[in-house]
């Protein structure tokens, strides 16, 4: 008897707490003003949650976050986001990646909305229309092991790369996905299809490692098991603040002809019959807003304001001073299928 | 055949998401594209021979021998199929160990079939723990070791083996992370990267097929002889009597935890790196381990409680085989393309949230009346012909004399389940309510960008709530049975 009681306890207390996950039509977890919004999220959530807190600091609207990344495989969060485009439970959702939030723009989820601030930021970093807009953006570095390679000594261009010099040494993220496949994509468009799938030929017969994802990079990089590497610079940050054996370099900054370094902003959509319509126009307000770009600027996050005047992150120069290749985002984004098809061709993957 | 129909309406019941997408689905116009089939069979089966050949040998040791900390070394083995093949990877790398850059399907099937070495191990204990003594016994008196392994015991465990073989390969033909982290090609990347690229799962289906195809292949081809073995497999006995192992053959069957207990400590390693430990402690949330651990709990024993209440009738059926083979073929789908025809059929109906259990549940039901299968075919038929003369309901005959002998396979079932269940992420990104997370998930989040002492210190609580979730499922039918009547 005694035993029973213990299984129908735990079976209880079970169903009761997974029941804890159960998805809700209405939402009703509402912060001390009575409102909510609901956010999906593909930013990392250690830096969203720095928001989200100072938004419901600031306004007592409570923000119910469910997060995702696309940067390593999983597209669950942007499944969801399809399948409940009759019925949207989401309101916003905050995508770290221009490239798929462009293509998601494509399908139908998003609907329009100017932002109050978005006058301020640059017209290649939002769509005329409202549909997305850009903000708090990263840039693609160098990361290179110091003790492996003297800062004279190491890698200036993304075409270094591909020289023999290298060969072996450096490591890439899958091309397949987040932001180094918008990276790819972006040469695509600024090279044409006939270079840039013999850049990426290149890569692979100079026997580029290909790893994981960008942090997957940072490691192979910090543990000293490749020289050098491309990624996010948020993730050179980690490696930098954890006091690794590195530094970074950001690459095709030299000579009247280079080419600039990627840059990738985050980007905000307004949901398609987003249940809290009101309310998250508020919260894409703050979302792109001068505030809350210096905060993810000032944060470990590291990301560069796109408004002018908001200082920028204190490890990395200021954006004005950066060449930054000069790109159409939704050319991009509809260069993706055509990158994958080469990059399947010259890895195999 | 009356007596099968609960099964074959829960198993119809589990499935409903499966013809929901694929009633979905246009044809027109699809291309199979088959390029990729080749090596994923190759890494699937290359990962299953090997966690065959390492599981079953570990399984041997621990159902013949005793040696110290046995029960606990199998205990932390299961541990290893709560999370994915690629975590365990990830944190071995961690150790400061000469790894270089490895990469290529073969490595990658070690992995796995390193990782997934339980699963044949808690297959064959449990059919060792079935298999009448006497003839072990004779054995043991009439010949040497090599020669008894060879001619007796390896036959007697011939089904299991396959069983475990099918299963584990069914298993890597899903498999996505690993081929990413080691570098090529095979199905599942096609269909990852074709989704994240077009959004536009339609154009994930002419992958798909030839894959589909394919495991229904090896369901029709193994599955007929493996239920027949299965079904009529030697009933009445109380194990091989087990005697003490070497000190060599007993750090042999330790051997598979070797790769748990790396990962360990690379992430303990990276959880003690920095000063920000107390600081990363704090990134566990309390309630959202119970949740983690929990809900895998209750997926096992709701699967389990309704695959016995409907296996159980139809035990005797002629129908009951091929249901079975249905749900074999039922489990061999991803439990993330159930979360999304519930999801679709939710919100079709108005919008009605489905938990995540339900998708959970739906994949593991097939796996629950599996298990029940494998225990009821040892159970011997002399016992329950003489369990009816006593006058009782036959619903407590069974709970009182029947289930308590398929223990072993029960709570096998019940932990491989509440493991499966444990290791997702894509389910509960998919049906989680907006707020609320599991340990996997975080995990997941966390290893993007968070600082290594975070990481660590939320893959050492992963590998705790794994050990929890396990432990607690397989404990449901071990309570509730165990010596009972």
């Amino acid at each position: 008897m005694r035993r029973a009681n213990v299984i129908c306890g735990t079976a209880l207390l079970a169903a009761a707490v997974a029941c804890q996950g159960k998805p809700s039509s209405n939402v009703s977890t509402t912060g001390t003003s009575g409102r909510s919004v609901v956010v999906y999220s593909s930013a990392d959530k250690e830096f969203a949650q720095l928001i989200f807190r100072a938004y419901e600091q600031k306004t007592g609207v409570k923000v119910l976050a469910l997060y995702d990344t696309e940067e390593t495989k999983t597209a669950g969060l942007t499944a969801r986001l399809l399948a409940e485009k009759n019925r949207p439970q989401a309101d916003v959702f905050w995508s770290s990646d221009t490239g798929r939030a462009v293509a998601l723009v494509d399908q139908g989820v998003a609907a329009p909305y100017v932002p109050r601030e978005a006058a301020s930021i640059p017209s290649r970093y939002k769509s005329a229309d409202g549909l997305w807009t850009g903000f708090a953006a990263r840039i693609r570095v160098f990361l290179y092991n110091t003790s492996k390679l003297a800062a004279d000594d190491a890698p200036r261009s993304m075409l270094d790369m591909a020289k023999p010099r290298w060969k072996g040494t450096f490591a890439i993220a899958n091309p397949h996905f987040g932001t180094t496949s918008f990276q790819m994509a972006a040469l695509f468009v600024k090279w044409g299809d006939q270079m840039a799938s013999g850049f990426l030929q290149s890569l692979k017969s100079n026997g580029a490692v290909l790893a994981a994802g960008n942090s997957d990079v940072k490691d192979r990089v910090a543990d000293g098991r490749v020289a050098f590497g491309i990624l996010d610079e948020d993730d050179a940050v980690v490696a930098l603040r954890e006091k690794k054996p590195v530094a970074l370099i950001i690459p095709d900054q030299d000579g009247p002809d280079a080419l600039g370094t990627m840059l990738m902003p985050n980007a905000a959509l307004l949901i398609q019959g987003a249940p809290h319509a009101e309310e998250a126009r508020r919260f894409i307000d703050f979302l792109t807003s001068a505030e809350a770009e210096q905060m993810l600027a000032a944060s470990d996050a590291a990301q560069y304001p796109l408004h002018p005047g908001v200082k920028g992150p204190a490890l990395l120069p200021p954006l004005d001073s950066l060449r930054i290749m000069d790109v159409d985002y939704a050319d991009v984004a509809r260069k993706l299928p055509a990158m994958d098809a080469a990059v399947k061709a010259a890895f195999g993957l | 055949m009356i007596a099968a129909l609960p099964l074959a309406l829960l198993l119809s019941l589990a499935a409903a998401p499966l013809f929901f997408l694929v009633a979905r689905l246009s044809t027109a116009g699809i291309v199979i594209d088959a390029a990729s089939l080749g090596p994923t069979l190759a890494f699937a089966i290359s990962g299953a021979a090997i966690a065959t050949i390492l599981g079953g040998a570990a399984g041997v040791l621990a159902g013949t021998r005793e040696y110290p900390f046995r029960g606990w070394l199998m205990g932390l083995s299961a541990v290893l199929i709560a999370a994915p093949p690629a975590f365990w990877w990830i944190g071995a790398l961690r150790v400061p160990l000469p790894w270089g850059n490895v990469t290529g399907p073969a490595t990658a099937a070690f992995v796995a079939g390193l990782a997934l070495t339980p699963i044949v191990l808690l297959m064959i204990v449990a059919a060792l723990g079935e298999l009448p003594s006497n003839v072990y016994e004779a054995a043991r008196v009439a010949l040497p070791p090599a020669t008894r392994i060879r001619i007796v015991l390896l036959p007697l465990v011939a089904s299991p083996l396959a069983g475990a073989f099918l299963l584990t390969m069914i298993l890597l033909l899903g498999e996505s992370e690993l081929p990413f982290l080691f570098g090529f090609r095979t199905v599942m990347t096609d269909v990852v990267t074709t989704f994240s690229q077009t959004f536009d799962v339609e154009r994930t289906v002419p992958l798909i097929v030839p894959l589909l195809l394919t495991i229904l292949v090896l369901g029709v081809a193994a599955g007929r002889p493996l239920m027949r073995t299965v079904l009529t497999a030697s009933r009445g006995a109380h194990g091989i009597i087990r005697t003490p192992a070497t000190l060599t053959l007993s750090l042999c069957a330790a051997a598979p935890i070797a790769l748990l207990l790396l990962a360990f400590a690379g992430y303990a390693g990276a959880a003690m790196h920095s000063l920000f430990v107390w600081r990363s402690a704090a990134s566990v949330k309390l309630s959202i381990a119970l949740v983690s651990i929990l809900e895998p709990v209750a997926v096992a024993w709701t699967a389990l409680l309704l695959a016995l209440a409907c296996a159980y009738p139809a035990r005797r059926s002629w129908a009951l085989r091929v249901l079975l083979w249905a749900g074999l073929v039922i489990f061999c789908v991803p439990a993330p393309i159930y979360a999304m025809g519930w999801l679709r059929m939710g919100q079709l109906a108005g919008g009605i949230a489905i938990p995540g259990v339900v998708a959970h549940a739906s994949r593991a039901v097939g796996l629950a009346a599996l298990g029940f299968a494998v225990g009821y075919a040892r159970v011997p038929a002399s016992l329950e012909d003489a369990a009816r003369l006593v006058p009782v309901s036959p619903a407590r005959r069974a709970f009182q004399f029947v289930l308590p002998l398929m223990v072993p396979s029960l709570a096998a079932s019940a932990a491989l389940i509440a493991a499966l269940a444990y290791a997702d992420r894509d389910v509960a990104s998919l049906t989680l309510s907006p707020g609320a997370s599991r340990l996997t998930l975080d995990f997941y989040l966390a290893s993007a960008n968070a600082p290594s002492a975070t990481i660590g210190m939320l893959a050492a609580t992963l590998l705790v709530g794994a050990a929890a979730a396990v432990t607690l499922a397989a404990a449901g039918p071990v309570l509730l049975w165990w010596r009972r009547g």
